[in-house]
């Protein structure tokens, strides 16, 4: 009894020598002409894909997808606040309206005459007899020692 | 000196680093499976024989996108299996390999196991591989040649793995029919 691995192979096996040329021929071909290997940064490139991205790439997927999501969250909230702060943005026009109107204000203030009077001295006091009159005896005391 | 022969042990990641030792231990190790299944695919000797060199350069040139070392075998036959579709498209004949048939796994049906032919039923056994539809022989040809799993397999193929086993069962159920009662 054979298995049919065998037997296929048992057929085949008349192409051998050719194989074997064949064979010959294409690893001869790769002495004389080195495969070139890849650059630095393509050889880094190609062993992260192979060693980090692709073994874990469901992984990877999902994280991309997850952030894709939070991003489409984040502009959509983002987007309306923008267009309400740009609708409330002023034009340089009026900025400059305003400034004026600031400057013409603070010039009208500095310019227009004080309508207040200034503070009047306080009208003399009529003495209070008793305080007045013993300020009085204690002058004239002291005036005739 | 390198000496390969179990399919863990292959050097390919010396092969990938451009060592032509590495590539002749290789292409040792796959020339006569790849030409069996090829030329039970072409039915020819010569475009076989060109096929199978096309295979190994092209192999050479593209070993950097291979991703996983342990598959070069089911990727080899891949490459394999687009130059037998090529040839075809050249001489202008269709792709036999896509013309997939209608049929379904069923559960219930018994599991296939390995056929063993006698000696005597040799003959008997390549005439009923030939007449088997080329997708079913394609299947049954990488299944015995290498053993390769139905994953490995519908990767080579570009199928999907039920494909592949529903393929198989029918090529197998229809081989052991046909080797047990030669006359049906």
């Amino acid at each position: 009894m054979k298995t049919p691995r065998e037997i296929l192979l048992a057929r085949h096996r008349n192409a051998e020598p050719r194989l074997n040329q064949i064979r010959r021929e294409v690893v001869d071909q790769l002495s004389s002409q080195p495969i070139p290997s890849p650059s630095m940064p393509a050889r880094i490139g190609l062993t992260l894909w192979r060693e980090l991205i692709w073994p874990c790439r469901r992984t990877w997927a999902m994280l991309a997808a997850a952030w894709m999501v939070l991003l489409a969250v984040h502009f959509s909230q983002t987007q309306p606040a923008r267009m309400i702060t740009a609708n409330n943005t002023s034009s340089p026009a009026r900025i400059r309206q305003a400034f004026q109107e600031q400057q013409r204000l603070l010039t009208e203030l500095i310019d227009t005459p004080v309508l207040t009077s200034p503070a009047e001295p306080p009208p003399p006091r009529n003495p209070a007899p008793r305080s007045e009159r013993r300020y009085l005896i204690k002058s004239i005391r002291h005036a005739t020692c | 000196m390198l000496a390969v022969i179990e399919r863990e042990k292959l050097p390919v990641a010396d092969a990938r680093a451009g060592s032509s030792e590495a590539w002749d231990v290789l292409f040792q190790r796959y020339q006569l499976p790849l030409y069996a299944y090829v030329f039970e695919l072409v039915h020819a000797e010569q475009p076989s024989l060109d096929i199978v060199q096309e295979t190994f350069i092209a192999a050479t040139r593209h070993i950097q996108s291979l991703r996983d070392e342990d598959r070069f075998g089911s990727w080899l036959f891949g490459i394999a299996h687009q130059k037998c579709i090529q040839h075809w498209r050249r001489n202008g004949r269709e792709e036999p390999l896509d013309a997939d048939f209608a049929e379904t796994w069923h559960s219930t049906d018994e599991d296939p196991s390995e056929l063993l032919v006698r000696e005597e039923q040799e003959a008997e056994f390549m005439k009923i591989l030939h007449h088997l539809p080329p997708a079913q022989r394609e299947a049954l040809l990488l299944h015995f040649v290498e053993d390769f799993s139905l994953d490995e397999i519908a990767r080579i193929t570009n199928t999907s793995p039920g494909t592949v086993k529903s393929r198989l069962h029918y090529a197998k159920k229809t081989l052991r029919k046909l080797l047990q009662d030669p006359t049906s």
